[in-house]
């Protein structure tokens, strides 16, 4: 009887520690994921940006289209746009959030493709590490400019439909969404949702924007 | 015939008497004189007046005292070295000049430090709240943990954080009205400016953080000192003691100052300094009057001396002439000594109108007693037939021009007053001094030497040869005279006045220099108005009205150092007390500074330094400060490079002495914010004691000082001036106010002065005369001979002025004397001859001694004094025109017999000479 205890003891902690070292091994093939997916994104539109084929004034129209395209597919910017409000997304019917979530991707691709392609066909990314904690990876990379100047950029990742997805992007600590998040509030709150979005709406307007958000709807 | 007997009973008798008499008053004269005489400026001598004017000034002295305060402007690009200079210079000079009673280079406003806030406008309040809502994060994370690195980590944060904003959410703020607040790296710039210069070596603490806590600004009117405006200039007031016993009363302070800022000055190049206010206008104007006069009085008895000497051939009997009336003088001056005690800028021209006038006296006595010796009379008959002669004729000359001098008493102006006393006094004791002196010095003399100066009679009765070519033709003279007149009458209309006290002053006079230098550059002036109120109200409402006015630049009040609007400002401030909640004023230690991590964090900065290229993409509608931007890239750079040069530990070391500055300073900052913040209003008992005794009064008077934007010392501008203040206020005074009164009541007063005389003098001629037509005839020379002189101005573009006036009755002397000689001698001689030599050469000589007397002034620095020369010069030379043309061509025409002259001619042509 002792003998069949200490076999099933044995057992047990053979099956936890496979189990244990399945899960570091899921990990670390997910953590290696999480940096090759931002690499590849990053790579890509790297690409793009210094492609000699697309390279000035009359080819910028060109270039910054398949970048956006890029960052549409990239980026989840529903979920990007459910946490840019925050607890004011509860509130929201669901015409309104399809709504917002159209001008957010507007608006977030256009300013994130103007910071792609003025910035990034000059800086060359160093990638530091990672993090995965369940459904969600951060990964840490260093930009540096032709100085070697640095620019600490961390992607917040989730897992949408076994890929990841992006749905931040910290630069030297400030948070793209946080910064969203805080200013949305501000008008939320000194004015109101209408008025936001009234605001969102004109600058998509002005900026000859107005397609619905691209690849990960 | 009665002259000639008392002279005869008198003077003649008792010669030697009569000397010794006139040598004792003399030397008493001349004690007198040193012991008491002394001199006032022009401002002072124009000073008092009567009336509701008066009693307002009297007023105001009495509640706020009568400081004599000097101005000491420092000019700099530099303000903390202005300010550095000011310091300086005050203490030395409460140190070194004991005549400077009390200096001002600050006030000190430590009592409203935690008040601050309430200086700010509501709409810099705003801003402010604003300001620290967007920033109190950083303020909180900052308080918690204080250090180099931490402060330079946050701000690489509000730098990323707002180039975020910018480039996601900038749309966000525009077109609500809001102001879209650009990237501000000023605070940046200078923390690295700072630890750049730490880096290299222990430096004096400067404290940045005035770029990040608006109001609290250690360069603004709140620091407490005297600025101008525009911070060109700062002042520096010093009341300073005069010695009344001092003939120069601001002698030693204003020497005292100028000594301590010219040896301050070579320790602080660059800095421009110099003292204005009244009592250095009045040491400049008094020293270089006392220069002028005393220069002006030998060059007008040397030129005097000579003139007679030539044109008498001789240099003894001319000198005894010299002697009587240099005893005269100093009579004139132990006079004005014992009654009225000083002179002023209007009578320093005692010295020489007496030696020029009154020397006159002793050549037309000279004159004819050598007529008298010519024709054989022995020497005591000469004498008395020259006093019977001439001497009816100067008694007359010299009482008509003391009367016309004595008018002057008739004006308001006090200074006036004691110069009409003054002068027509002087006149009358040279007059004496001359009848005195003059002959017994001639008794003795011609009796020793027993000269005799044979003159052929009718030599003597020949009008000068250069002139006889005129009289011949007295009507051709007439028609040029004629003319000549009509054109100066035209241009009478155009001779200007200019009321402008400083254009007085000798040119590069320093107080004057500084005086137009801050009314031309800042909104002061050393010159103001002053206008009374009795409540703090009443001070708010007048400063109203009276900034709204064109002339009027600037008030200052006790208002002006009380905040505005305290009601409306106090909620912004309750407002803004919990945004500061969170920020610690604990004195936590700053961390060690970690050079690695500082570093990184300023390469981090670097990164976000936009280029130029980046900023042409730039698109929203405030683009970032590419200079700022750029300056901060090369900082950084710079930094990096001498870190890499210099020892770690040292760096560290040096470093973290500034940290230590720089957080202390920042926990006061925070801490007077906060006391700022949770204060109460501003009352009149919270402020500085100094302060309020400027605006209070000892009646409990508030006092507003208001300051002309145009110059003050101009007439149109000040005019202007006076009645804008005199809208608000009916009983505004100040120094504008008592020019304006002042110049006015001048004008009047001299326009008085020249009717009274000529009314004057007219009676007393036609009394003399008790003839119309020589009545008219002796005023020829007078009337034409001002017209003239006024055409002469134009010509010379002279204008009158506050000094030159002096003129009016001046120019009645020689004009009265020629004619009244001239008439006297033609009545005497029938009218058979129209200007013997003897009066032609008596009447060119007095001419020309007054000319010469007067025209020393000419050498005067002062203008005043210069324009007096000037004037007279050619007033006397006009009269002695008329005097020498018109008036024989008028007698010639006017002769009830035909004139000697012809007769002579006739005879001459006959072969009967």
């Amino acid at each position: 009887m002792m003998r069949r205890a200490r076999l099933a003891a044995r057992k047990g902690l053979m099956a936890m520690g496979i189990a244990l070292l399945w899960a570091a091994l899921a990990a670390s093939v997910q953590a290696g994921e999480t940096t090759d997916r931002v690499k590849g994104e990053l790579d890509r539109t790297s690409a793009v940006v210094k492609d000699p084929a697309l390279q000035g004034t009359a080819k910028e129209e060109e270039r910054k289209a398949r970048v956006k395209e890029m960052i549409f597919r990239w980026f989840d910017v529903k979920e990007m746009a459910r946490r840019s409000l925050g607890g004011n997304w509860a509130t929201r019917s669901e015409q309104e959030r399809r709504d917002f979530v159209e001008l957010f991707g507007d608006l977030f691709v256009e300013s994130y493709t103007r910071l792609v392609v003025d910035h990034l066909a000059d800086q060359r990314v160093i990638y530091l590490s990672e993090a995965v904690d369940g459904q969600l990876a951060t990964v840490k990379t260093k930009f540096l400019s032709k100085r070697d100047d640095p620019t600490f950029v961390d992607f917040a990742l989730f897992r949408r439909d076994g890929a990841w997805a992006a749905y931040d992007v910290v630069i030297d600590d400030v948070s793209i969404l946080g910064n969203y998040r805080t200013q949305f509030n501000k008008i939320i709150h000194t004015q109101s949702y209408e008025a936001l979005v009234k605001k969102m709406r004109l600058k998509q307007e002005s900026e000859g924007l107005g397609t619905a958000a691209k690849g990960s709807q | 015939m009665r002259m000639r007997k008392l002279m005869a009973r008198t003077v003649l008798l008792h010669p030697r008497i009569a000397l010794i008499s006139a040598l004792i008053v003399t030397l008493l004269s001349v004690y007198v004189t040193v012991q008491r005489l002394s001199f006032t400026s022009t401002r002072s001598a124009l000073a008092p007046l009567k009336g509701r004017l008066a009693q307002l000034q009297g007023e105001y002295r009495r509640a706020f005292g009568d400081l004599d305060r000097a101005i000491i402007v420092i000019q700099s690009d530099d303000q903390d070295r202005a300010k550095r200079f000011a310091a300086a210079l005050a203490r030395r000079l409460r140190a070194q000049v004991p005549e400077v009673e009390e200096v001002i280079d600050r006030f000190d406003l430590k009592a409203l430090e935690d008040h601050f806030l309430l200086y700010l406008s509501p709409q810099e309040l705003i801003d402010l709240k604003g300001k620290l809502q967007e920033h109190r994060a950083f303020l909180e994370e900052l308080s918690a943990e204080p250090g180099l690195n931490r402060l330079f980590q946050l701000i690489q944060r509000e730098i990323s954080k707002s180039l975020v904003g910018h480039l996601f959410t900038g749309f966000l703020e525009e077109g609500d009205g809001e102001e879209q607040r650009p990237l501000d790296l000023a605070l940046l710039v200078v923390l690295l400016e700072q630890i750049k210069a730490w880096t290299e070596g222990p430096q004096v603490y400067v404290s940045p953080w005035s770029r990040f806590f608006a109001g609290i600004d250690e360069n603004d009117d709140r620091d407490g000192y005297l600025w101008s405006e525009d911070k060109r200039f700062l002042f520096v007031l010093a009341t300073v003691k005069g010695d009344a016993e001092s003939f120069i009363r601001f002698r030693r302070p204003i020497e005292g100052i100028r000594k301590e800022i010219r040896a301050l000055q070579q320790r602080y190049p660059g800095i421009k300094a110099g003292v204005t206010g009244d009592p250095a206008m009045e040491y400049d104007e008094v020293s270089a009057a006392q220069r002028d006069s005393g220069l002006a009085t030998v060059i007008s008895l040397v030129g005097v001396a000579l003139l007679v000497v030539v044109v008498f051939r001789g240099v003894l009997r001319p000198l005894m002439g010299l002697i009587a009336l240099v005893m005269g003088v100093c009579w004139a001056f132990g006079f004005a000594a014992i009654t009225v005690g000083h002179l002023s800028m209007l009578s320093v021209v005692l010295a020489p109108m007496l030696i020029g006038i009154g020397m006159d006296y002793g050549i037309h006595l000279l004159a004819r007693y050598e007529e008298e010796r010519g024709r054989g009379y022995p020497i005591r008959e000469a004498l008395e037939r020259a006093f019977e002669g001439a001497g009816p004729g100067i008694l007359q000359a010299a009482l008509t021009t003391a009367v016309a001098l004595f008018t002057l008493m008739l004006t308001r102006i006090s200074a006036l007053r004691e110069l009409g006393f003054i002068t027509g006094s002087g006149l009358l004791l040279t007059l004496v001094s001359t009848f005195v002196v003059l002959p017994p010095l001639l008794l003795f003399w011609d009796r020793r030497n027993a000269v005799v100066a044979v003159v052929s009679p009718s030599l003597s009765l020949r009008p000068p040869a250069f002139l006889e070519a005129c009289y011949r033709r007295p009507r051709t003279v007439l028609a040029l005279s004629g003319l000549a007149t009509m054109i100066a009458l035209y241009a009478l209309s155009s001779v200007g006045f200019d009321g402008n006290i400083l254009r007085l002053q000798a040119e590069g006079t320093e107080s004057v220099i500084w005086e137009l230098k801050i009314i031309k550059n800042s909104e002061r002036s050393t010159s103001y108005g002053v206008i009374l109120a009795r409540t703090l109200e009443e001070v708010r409402e007048k400063t109203l009205a009276l900034e709204s006015l064109p002339t009027i630049s600037k008030v200052e009040s006790i208002a002006t150092v009380m905040p505005e609007n305290q009601e409306r400002k106090l909620p912004l401030l309750r407002e803004l007390q919990p945004v500061l909640e969170g920020v610690g004023l604990e004195a936590a230690p700053p961390a060690a500074v970690d050079l690695e991590g500082l570093r990184d964090t300023l390469s981090r900065i670097k990164a976000k330094m936009l280029t130029p290229e980046e900023v042409e993409k730039w698109d929203r509608k405030d683009r970032p400060p590419l200079e700022m931007m750029g300056k901060v890239g090369r900082l950084i750079e710079e930094f990096q490079t001498l870190l890499a040069g210099h020892d770690p530990e040292e760096v560290r070391r040096r470093l973290s002495t500034y940290q230590g500055e720089l957080f202390h300073d920042f926990r006061d900052k925070v801490a007077l914010l906060a006391r700022a913040v949770a204060s109460g209003p501003v009352g009149i008992k919270d402020l500085p004691r100094d302060l309020k005794k400027q605006f209070i009064g000892r009646d409990g008077s508030y006092l507003l000082r208001v300051f002309p934007r145009q110059d003050p010392w101009e007439v149109a501008s000040q005019a202007a001036f006076v009645a804008d203040m005199r809208r608000v206020d009916p009983d505004a005074v100040g120094d504008p106010v008592e020019g304006h009164e002042v110049i006015a009541t001048m004008k009047r007063g001299y326009q008085q002065v020249g009717i009274y005389a000529l009314i004057g003098v007219a009676i007393l001629i036609l009394l003399n005369f008790r003839d119309l037509r020589y009545f008219l005839l002796a005023k020829v020379p007078l009337l034409v001979g001002a017209v003239w002189t006024a055409g002469l101005m134009q010509l010379f573009r002279v204008k009158f002025n506050l000094a030159n006036l002096i003129i009016i009755p001046l120019i009645v002397a020689p004009g009265v004397e020629n004619g009244l000689l001239i008439v006297h001698r033609y009545r005497e001689e029938a009218e058979s001859v129209v200007l013997p030599r003897s009066i032609g050469k008596g009447v060119t000589l007095s001419s020309l001694t007054t000319m010469v007397g007067f025209g020393s002034l000419m050498t005067a620095h002062h203008r005043g004094a210069f324009s007096i020369g000037l004037l007279v010069t050619l007033g006397v030379g006009s009269v002695l025109a008329v005097s020498l043309t018109l008036l024989p061509a008028l007698l010639t025409l006017a002769a009830k017999r035909p004139s000697m002259m012809k007769g002579m001619a006739h005879a001459r042509s006959e072969g009967e000479l």
